[in-house]
């Protein structure tokens, strides 16, 4: 079982730092639409980089690059 | 009609529109970014051999479940799909295991459907390889591997299409939970849908589900309750199930890793959060630079041209009405438009290879953060980017915004950013405020219009989000291309084409409006005090009253009231109305420098000419964007507004800044 202190959001992890999907925390169109992109739990994430003044945050998941808005990011948790 | 109909459904940003273009031989707009495609494009497939088909270009999407106003379009098309539908499904090799999501979707659905995978040679460059064969075995429909050459590319797709190799998988089964099954199966007896479909649906955001499906929201509703209480992560679950089946797929064909492709590499520079802005900021500037140093020369050229063909056909042809119309009217209106085409094809070329190259989509990731601060997002800031070009294409870019509030704001202020066609305006306004101006200069100048518009337009967008359009932050997704090199034969065509675009614009409207305005300058009606008067000059009495407070005359009034056909009427009529009364052969830019008023002060004053500038960026007069605008937003109300709104301000701008240099 997973210890919440292991458990953060996607937007704390540092630059190259490489985590697996705990859950997607929200339940509207936009929580599916992250499910539909791949962030399904146990799912290998790596974080590439961060754009200025919470910006894109730029990840590879499932071998394709996406960039999520701050906001989207925040909805993402992740355990390493 | 009973001829088939091809979907080319896939990912954003897969290339459907390229094979679009080869399979009908159209020249719709690609380039390397998500949402190049914001409506569905039709086009009709033929070859010698007799085989016809209409083909849809359908805009990129995730998945079914629609959430976007373009991904309704596209539910609404496969959900009233019928048996002469067939389903083209472009992937991208890069991001296989992302793009197989929708195609398990499609799968269930029972059309017709050939996978189509692009890419795969960049994926081999990646040190992977792709097993089509294995691939083909596990999804059990055909799949075709297109080649990076565009000509084996271009017949292997129009191979897939002519030869009708499309196949309904059906016995397409995944194993989501039992429980779940069952209740979908008894929400499919009761709509009377496939199971499939019922899946995909409970998916679909609530509010638009009824609309998009005319069914009864109760029995969805039902069905949900139950869901939520019975199995809490039923979402979750349905969607997991979907990617455990792609991902033993993809074991098969292919291997995964994180390594780093080419691109990457260039991208620490690019994104990087100060020296990405410096390096898009030179880039720009010397763009611009090099754009307008190299058509300084055509543009010279052409003027003395103008001025010789002038001299030549006033000493060759008699001296009758014909001629001083073709001289004055048409030489002097539509060659004087004429002058500056090669910046504004150069223009359009630089920007066609910004989003060629995926360039765009690097500057809209540096910006989204700044954007999010004024309640927009880096997508509206890449709308806004477009209008650059041309405000029509940048209106009709913001589609993709998902937040309505959003995508208002971004219309409402995008006739502030200067568009291409603005540039000869400036061009013939800066050289008459400041003669002998080096081109460097000249590039600093309309550097500083365009970064004052795009200004301009943010901080009133900044003002609309905050007093009137208030919503919570809009949501972005994006994906990052690799950058690729620009696709030369594409940017030429896109230059071509709107080389012709231009000189057809030149040749049919401006034309006509030249002869029209040539005529109305002879035709003389009688003046309120009993003076003759021709009709151009008497309206441009009327205006010049309107316009006196912000420094403009009637002819500029008439100019003025022209550009709202084509900016390039502007040029045009004042072409025309300094011909006819000259009467001599020269060129614009001489005429309106020596032009004085009946006090024998010069027309185009240091103040004027600001004003004219000021004038030109910040007012709405362009038809075609006022007919997109009521278009886009569906409310006369808001069209009026913005158009009452720039206006306004325009003039209220104008008055001031005359006031205070004069």
């Amino acid at each position: 079982m997973l210890q919440s202190s292991m458990i953060k959001c996607i937007s704390e992890l540092c630059k190259k730092e490489t985590a697996c999907v705990y859950k997607v925390d929200r339940e509207d169109a936009l929580g599916v639409r992250l499910l539909e992109l791949g962030f399904t739990p146990g799912t290998k994430i790596q974080l590439v980089r961060r754009a200025p003044q919470q910006g894109f945050i730029e990840i590879v998941v499932r071998g394709s690059r996406l960039a999520l808005g701050w906001a989207e990011a925040q909805s993402i948790m992740v355990y390493s | 009609m009973n001829a088939r109909r091809i979907f080319l459904v896939g990912n954003p940003n897969v290339g459907k529109t390229t094979l679009f273009n080869d399979l009908t031989g159209a020249q719709e707009k690609v380039a390397n970014y998500v949402g190049v495609t914001h409506a569905t494009q039709q086009g009709i497939f033929s070859d010698p051999l007799g085989h016809r088909a209409t083909v849809y270009d359908l805009p990129g999407t995730y998945s079914i479940s629609a959430y976007t106003p373009e991904e309704h379009e596209i539910f609404d098309l496969l959900y009233h799909a019928d048996h002469q539908a067939r389903v083209v499904y472009v992937l991208d090799a890069r991001s296989l295991e992302r793009n197989l999501f929708l195609g398990t979707q499609l799968l269930e659905l029972g059309l017709p459907i050939c996978f189509v995978i692009c890419f795969a040679h960049c994926l081999q460059k990646q040190g992977h390889w792709l097993d089509v064969k294995a691939l083909e075995e596990k999804l059990q429909v055909p799949i075709v591997c297109l080649s990076a050459r565009s000509s084996i590319r271009r017949r292997q797709i129009r191979e897939v299409v002519a030869q009708d190799r499309f196949q309904v998988r059906k016995d397409f089964h995944l194993s989501f939970p039992h429980e779940i099954e069952l209740l979908w199966d008894q929400l499919a007896q009761k709509t009377g849908l496939s199971s499939g479909w019922c899946g995909l649906l409970l998916l679909q955001d609530p509010a638009q589900r009824g609309r998009l499906t005319g069914l009864k929201e109760t029995d969805f509703a039902q069905t949900v309750a139950v869901l939520d209480q019975q199995f809490p992560q039923w979402k979750t679950k349905a969607i997991t199930v979907r990617y455990e089946w792609i991902e033993k797929c993809v074991q098969v064909s292919i291997h995964h890793s994180l390594h780093t492709s080419f691109s990457w590499n260039w991208d620490w520079l690019l994104l990087h959060r100060i020296w990405g802005p410096i390096v898009t900021g030179s880039l720009f500037f010397i763009a611009l630079l090099s754009i307008f140093a190299i058509s300084e020369y055509p543009m010279v050229a052409g003027e003395r041209g103008i001025e010789a063909l002038q001299t030549w056909l006033k000493g060759c042809l008699p001296d009758t009405w014909w001629r001083a119309l073709l001289l004055e009217g048409v030489i002097g209106g539509v060659g004087n438009v004429l002058l500056f085409l090669p910046q504004f094809v150069l223009t359009v070329g630089f920007l066609s290879v910004l989003e060629n190259t995926g360039y765009v989509v690097r500057m809209v990731y540096l910006l989204d953060g700044w954007m999010k601060k004024i309640g927009l997002s880096g997508a509206s800031f890449l709308s806004l980017i477009s209008c650059y070009a041309c405000t029509i294409p940048g209106i009709m870019q913001a589609r993709c915004l998902w937040n309505r509030e959003e995508r208002l704001t971004t219309l409402f202020v995008a006739p502030w950013v200067n568009c291409a066609s603005r540039i000869p305006i400036y061009l013939l306004l800066i050289s008459l405020l400041f003669q002998n101006i080096t081109p460097c200069q000249k590039t600093l100048l309309i550097f500083a219009i365009y970064l004052t518009g795009l200004m301009a337009a943010l901080l009133l967008a900044a003002f609309i989000r905050k007093f009137f359009l208030k919503t919570r932050m809009t949501v972005s997704i994006s994906e990052i291309p690799p950058l690729i090199w620009p696709q030369w034969t594409y940017v030429l065509k896109v230059m071509k084409a709107q080389m012709l675009f231009f000189l057809k614009k030149a040749g049919t409207w401006v034309f006509a409006f030249s002869v029209f305005l040539w005529l109305c300058l002879h035709l003389n009606i009688s003046a309120s005090n009993g003076e003759k008067i021709d009709c151009v000059h008497w309206m441009g009495g009327k205006l010049e009253k309107i316009l006196k407070p912000i420094g403009f005359d009637g002819n500029l009034g008439v100019s003025l009231l022209s550009s709202f056909g084509t900016r390039e009427n502007f040029i045009s009529t004042l072409g025309v109305l300094y011909n006819v009364d000259t009467k001599q052969p020269g060129c614009l830019r001489e005429q309106l420098q020596q032009a004085v008023d009946r006090k024998g002060k010069p027309v185009y004053s240091f103040a004027t000419c600001i004003s004219l500038i000021l004038f030109f960026m910040f007012s709405l007069q362009c038809m075609g964007t006022f007919i997109s605008m009521r278009f886009e937003t569906h409310s006369w109300r808001l069209t009026l507004l913005q158009f009452f709104f720039m206006n306004g301000f325009s003039y209220g701008l104008c008055f001031i800044v005359y006031h205070l240099l004069s």
